[in-house]
């Protein structure tokens, strides 16, 4: 442990930090101090402290249990969207490398480019004249956002599995484009492929946070990391601490996935995990 | 009876990469290359680097189209067929590479990688395939206990020995071998040589045996073609081409062996032509005409720099591209 821990600290930190707030977002679920939905208005703007270890909202709402739920939400979202996004990025992707060179190549990876072209926020705002707010919108405005990023990422791994010799062989065989897709690229670049995904769920996050800050992403009574931000601005003067406490959630979880990402990619990277040994 | 594998006038032509204001350059690969492979019988392959021999190869297994000409295996155009039916014929037409830390799947155990032909082949054969498996891996001196195992956990010479296992797995006609023992240690290379040449006794396998090395070519050939910058410049049965070579780039590949592992060469004729360094990618660009090796040639006149040689059979069974041939 201790020498896993020198050799490679941003996957423990990542493993540790993720690990906890997976684990307060599922408790979340079943238990929290207080009802996050409940308002109590004699007790509103209260410093931390009491019954109240992170203090209330400018409802009354109790802090540590809006942070908590709120978790829950942003990794729900995070999930939902970077997998959709990984799944048609890497589809996208995969398919461009097999039919390398030719037009379906060419069509599909202008369009990719077309998409990425576009602000996540910017996709989201459209979005929302198309399907009106919500959680939906943010979700499937953060999983567009990705599909280029995994689609690029994916046709570069895969065009240099299809330089193979293996690949090659595959193709001696007689196996079809697909069939090595499924049986050769796709596990070769599994490695890359997650730990991009680790990278994006932590920029999810942030993106989710951003798009309620704005009023555009998770709606009342919903507790959002992001949306408790925008609500405390009012109170800056009165209550700082409104800010400081969601703020800390999104830098820690997006640290926790980063370093995640960054662990595992020194874990997958052949040539810095052979420099390890 | 037709030829087992018939290339005929085979020519690629690859476009290098040019900035914006350069004019885009072609660099032939391969000029024109024809040839026959009889059922059971091994070719050689020779020539220095960017001669053409592994573009050959790829062209010889349809993993790359030709610009010119044809590949018919037991009469049958490759490229003329569609791709479903071309993936139905590869049964009968593998290929051993030259690097087997490339050419098998990390991920993959032995097993699997080596029913890859079988799959496409006999697909649904149940537990068959993995007897069927077991039996190439014995036919190629590994023990079935491989199976499980993955490529990392066996050394270079036990890894070619599974690239061999898959190519014959299907039981081909043809394999062709590309620099196949190249990448192995020294003291393996005659191992996995010997082991080549009893599979093709016991199979009646014919090779096409791509190589740099004349020592390794000589021990296996039955017949053998020097390629020079894309072009056949010689042609012949493997031992009376090394004993007395037509075209003076063979005598400098036949000198550049070892003498303790060739055969003697009957020296009437000299003088030896000197080392040159390996052609860079411009002197490989086409040039205004001439003899290919008229630059290096300790032979060569004004002639040859202006006038092309074609093959020319010189005597029989031997065919030499040469404007002054040496035998």
């Amino acid at each position: 442990m201790t020498s896993a821990a020198r050799r490679n600290p941003a996957l423990i930190l990542g493993l540790v930090l993720s690990a906890v707030i997976i684990a307060i977002a599922l408790i979340s679920l079943v238990w929290t101090p207080h009802d996050p939905m409940k308002m109590a208005i004699v007790e509103r703007l209260r410093p931390p402290g009491g019954s109240h270890p992170l203090g209330t909202d400018q409802f009354g709402r109790d802090v540590a249990s809006l942070l908590m739920r709120g978790a829950a939400n942003s990794l729900v979202i995070g999930f939902i969207a970077v997998g959709a996004g990984l799944v048609a990025g890497v589809g996208i992707g995969t398919l461009a490398a097999a039919r390398a060179g030719t037009i379906v190549d060419d069509i599909v990876m202008r369009t990719v480019d077309f998409a990425f072209a576009f602000p996540a926020v910017l996709t989201a705002i459209m979005l929302i004249e198309l399907i009106g707010p919500g959680t939906g919108d943010a979700i499937l405005a953060i999983a567009v956002f990705n599909v280029p990023v995994f689609a690029r990422l994916s046709r570069a791994s895969a065009l240099s599995v299809w330089a193979t010799d293996y690949a090659a062989a595959a193709r001696v065989s007689g196996k079809s484009r697909l069939e090595i897709t499924l049986q050769h690229v796709i596990p070769n670049i599994a490695g890359v492929i997650v730990v991009q995904a680790s990278v994006q769920f932590g920029l999810a996050i942030l993106a989710e946070a951003g798009l309620s800050y704005l009023g555009v992403g998770t709606q009342p009574p919903n507790p959002s990391w992001g949306r408790m931000l925008n609500d405390a601005q009012t109170f800056l003067k009165v209550q700082p601490l409104l800010a400081v406490f969601p703020g800390l959630a999104i830098a820690l979880t997006v640290l926790a996935f980063n370093s995640l990402g960054d662990g595992l990619n020194r874990l997958v990277d052949p040539k810095q995990r052979d420099a390890g040994r | 009876m037709t030829a087992l594998l018939d290339v005929a006038g085979l020519t690629r032509r690859f476009h290098l990469a040019h900035g914006l204001i350069e004019r885009p350059r072609i660099l032939t690969a391969l000029d024109d290359v024809s040839f026959t492979l009889a059922h059971g019988r091994s070719l050689g392959v020779v020539g220095g680097s960017g001669s053409g021999k592994t573009t050959l190869a790829r062209l010889v297994m349809a993993l790359d189209k030709p610009d010119a000409g044809t590949v018919r295996l037991d009469g049958e155009d490759l490229n003329a067929l569609a791709p479903a039916e071309l993936r139905r014929r590869r049964r009968k037409f593998q290929m051993v590479f030259q690097d087997p830390r490339g050419s098998l799947d990390p991920r993959m155990r032995v097993e699997r990688i080596v029913a890859e032909p079988l799959d496409v082949a006999e697909p649904g054969l149940g537990s068959a395939r993995r007897e069927r498996v077991a039996a190439a891996l014995e036919a190629v001196g590994l023990d079935r206990s491989a199976l499980s195992l993955y490529p990392h956990q066996f050394s270079g010479g036990q890894r070619q020995r599974i690239a061999i296992a898959r190519a014959l797995v299907t039981a081909p006609a043809l394999v062709v071998a590309d620099e196949p023992v190249s990448a192995l240690d020294v003291s393996v290379q005659a191992q996995v040589l010997n082991l080549m040449m009893d599979l093709q006794r016991e199979r009646g396998l014919a090779y096409l045996f791509i190589s740099h090395d004349l020592a390794v070519v000589e021990h296996i050939a039955d017949d053998v073609i020097v390629m020079h910058r894309g072009r056949i410049v010689e042609q012949g049965p493997a031992e009376a081409l090394f004993r007395n070579p037509g075209h003076p780039y063979t005598l400098s590949l036949v000198e550049a062996i070892s003498p303790f592992d060739r055969m003697p060469v009957d020296h009437t004729v000299s003088p030896s032509p000197a080392l040159r360094p390996r052609p860079s990618a411009r002197e490989m660009l086409p040039s205004s005409g001439g003899c290919s090796y008229a630059g290096s040639c300790p032979f060569a006149s004004g002639h040859c720099h202006r006038e092309t040689p074609s093959l020319i059979a010189t005597g029989e069974d031997r065919r030499v591209a040469c404007l002054k041939p040496l035998a």
